[in-house]
């Protein structure tokens, strides 16, 4: 597989107030081309310094970070580079179709290619009406969309992304994981930072979670979430009279809504009760992986560093 | 990409509300002071009268210039870093050395219209003096004007490098005023102060190299030689100013807005 990004050794110190602190601690990971990579870790972890690194915005104290085997301080490395930072601000003055067409000139694409894409982006983004508005007058949801539509003015083949959904609506949200789907279909790599864990877990293919400028896990997310499964809950209506003995060997209940609840300790058992339910006629309203979450993987990483209580 | 930047910097400048007001006030300046003053001398037949305010204009339109590039220079880019856009700029296949280029070509256009208003203002007040007789010297006026603003641009986007654009501008003059600084020094007897006005007469902006602004009006040859040497002058420290403030801003590091 083509390395899209590498992080090798990549340490990176600030002076601030007269103290040295350190935001990257010598992290070392691989993006391969094609897949999307979630970038998570709580607020401070060191994030957004290791995609501005990797932007050559800022320079690495020690290791290095490349993009397409091009060192980031090189800016051939950001040629096939979509990129949105953490805030994004643009002069509002330029109509969204202005400031796309200046940002697709300045990638270097070709300005027909250009102007025949921005209709469809906006479209896809749900903002047609918004091409000949100024950027003065955007919601912060569309601030964000026309951002993240020239992070993709000039179909580059990878996407480095801090918090691209911060302040859009739910809609919207859903739109963009399309998005990173459909491009990933079509060979390119979405790395994205984020706090919305359940997204990430929906269409990841991997994760880094780094904390405190240190690198905690770096793993396809089914094996993080195999890493720590504790069981499976199933939950059902109906069925005949005999179904609930079929199911002694499982631990049973009934939840507030009088519905019943059987719990798997793995797999096997898990498709096992599936099969006996759906043998019995009962309806299966809700079948959930326990402690398998990503997010409950990432509290515990979290609890294991002394930040969460959870 | 060194356009499409300039370009951007240059609409960008024309949407500043504070380069409007600017502008403007110049515009009114010009037309409502000057002009009729210069029209009154012209129609009462005391051309002295008006030739004078004349010249007064081109006095204010270099003070007006000079204050203009002083702020061009040090928000280059400063102003991007506060606005949250710089980042986006950075995140293109364009080289650092390429996006300050780019920006300095935007506030030269500005620099180029502003000059194209007052050469505007010039040959009106010559058609009402002298009727389509254009000395030689104006271009080459013009061209010194240009590199006069040029070293002030240039020593501003230098000191903005490493101090907040006010601070920048306050150094930039006090660079400007080390002449006069090096001129008293060298008055004084004692040998310190010798020393230390011949430093300072090395290190500032020789203000004797400058082109007189009367000549415009009397240019003849002999006195439009000097104004080579001054355009060269300033072309010079515009050249030292600017190569040292794109150095800094290479090695400079930047840091996002927050949410």
């Amino acid at each position: 597989m083509t390395l899209a990004l590498r992080f090798d050794s990549l340490a990176k110190t600030y002076r601030e107030r007269g103290a040295t602190k350190r935001a990257l601690n010598g992290i070392s990971f691989d993006v391969e081309a094609g897949e999307i990579v979630g970038f998570l870790g709580p607020n401070g972890a060191g994030k957004t310094t290791a995609m501005h690194v990797l932007m050559g915005i800022l320079f690495p104290t020690s290791g290095r970070a490349e993009i397409m085997g091009f060192d980031s301080r090189d800016p051939q490395s950001r040629q096939q580079v979509g990129f949105l930072p953490e805030v994004f601000a643009f002069d509002g003055f330029l109509t969204g179709t202005r400031f796309l067409k200046l940002f697709g000139s300045l990638g270097g694409r070709n300005r027909d290619l250009v102007a025949a894409h921005i209709p469809e982006l906006l479209a896809f983004l749900d903002m047609p009406d918004a091409a000949n508005v100024r950027i003065k007058n955007y919601s912060k949801g569309m601030t964000q969309k026309i951002g993240l539509a020239q992070a993709l003015i000039g179909d580059p083949q990878i996407l480095i992304l801090d918090e691209p959904t911060s302040g859009m609506d739910p809609i919207a949200k859903a739109r963009i994981k399309q998005l990173f789907v459909r491009l990933r279909s079509e060979g390119k790599t979405v790395f994205l930072s984020t706090h919305i864990l359940s997204d990430v877990e929906d269409i990841a293919d991997r994760v880094a979670i780094i904390n405190q400028g240190a690198l905690l896990a770096y793993d396809r997310v089914s094996s993080l979430l195999a890493a720590n499964e504790r069981g499976y809950k199933i939950v059902f209506t109906g069925g005949a009279a005999e179904l609930w003995t079929a199911l002694s060997s499982h631990t049973q209940n009934t939840d507030d809504r009088g519905r019943m609840e059987v719990t798997c300790p793995d797999r096997e058992s898990k498709d096992l009760a599936l099969q006996v339910i759906l043998q019995h006629g009962g309806d299966i309203v809700l079948l959930k992986a326990l402690g398998g979450s990503l997010q409950s993987q990432f509290l515990r990483l979290m609890h294991q560093e002394g930040l969460s209580d959870d | 990409m060194i356009n499409a930047v300039a370009l951007h910097k240059l609409a960008k400048l024309r949407h500043s509300r504070m380069i409007l007001i600017y502008v403007i006030g110049c515009g009114c300046i010009s037309l409502f002071t000057i002009l009729p003053v210069i029209l009154m001398g012209v129609v009462s037949g005391n051309r002295t009268v008006g030739a004078d305010t004349a010249l007064m204009y081109f006095g204010f339109a270099r003070f007006f210039g000079l204050a203009a590039a002083l702020m061009l220079g040090t928000t280059l880019w400063r102003q991007d870093e506060k606005d949250g856009t710089l980042l986006t700029f950075m995140a293109r296949p364009l080289s650092r050395i390429e996006l300050l280029i780019g920006k300095s070509l935007g506030c030269f256009y500005a620099m180029l219209i502003y000059l194209g208003a007052v050469a505007a203002f010039y040959l009106l007040a010559h058609l009402l003096f002298f009727r389509f007789s254009i000395p030689l010297s104006f271009p080459l006026y013009l061209i010194q004007e240009l590199m006069f603003y040029l070293v002030y641009f240039a020593a501003g986007a230098f000191f903005s490098s490493f101090l907040k654009p006010l601070l920048a501008a306050t150094a930039t003059l006090g660079w400007a005023f080390m002449a006069l600084l090096a001129k008293i020094f060298l008055s004084l007897s004692p040998t310190w102060c010798q020393v230390l006005g011949e430093g300072f007469k090395f290190l500032s902006l020789d203000s004797d190299i400058s082109y007189s602004v009367q000549a415009l009006f009397t240019a003849d040859i002999p006195t439009v030689m000097p104004i080579f040497k001054g355009i060269g002058y300033y072309l010079l420290w515009s050249i030292i100013f600017f190569s040292a403030a794109v150095v800094l801003f290479n090695k400079r590091e930047f840091a996002g807005r927050r949410s």
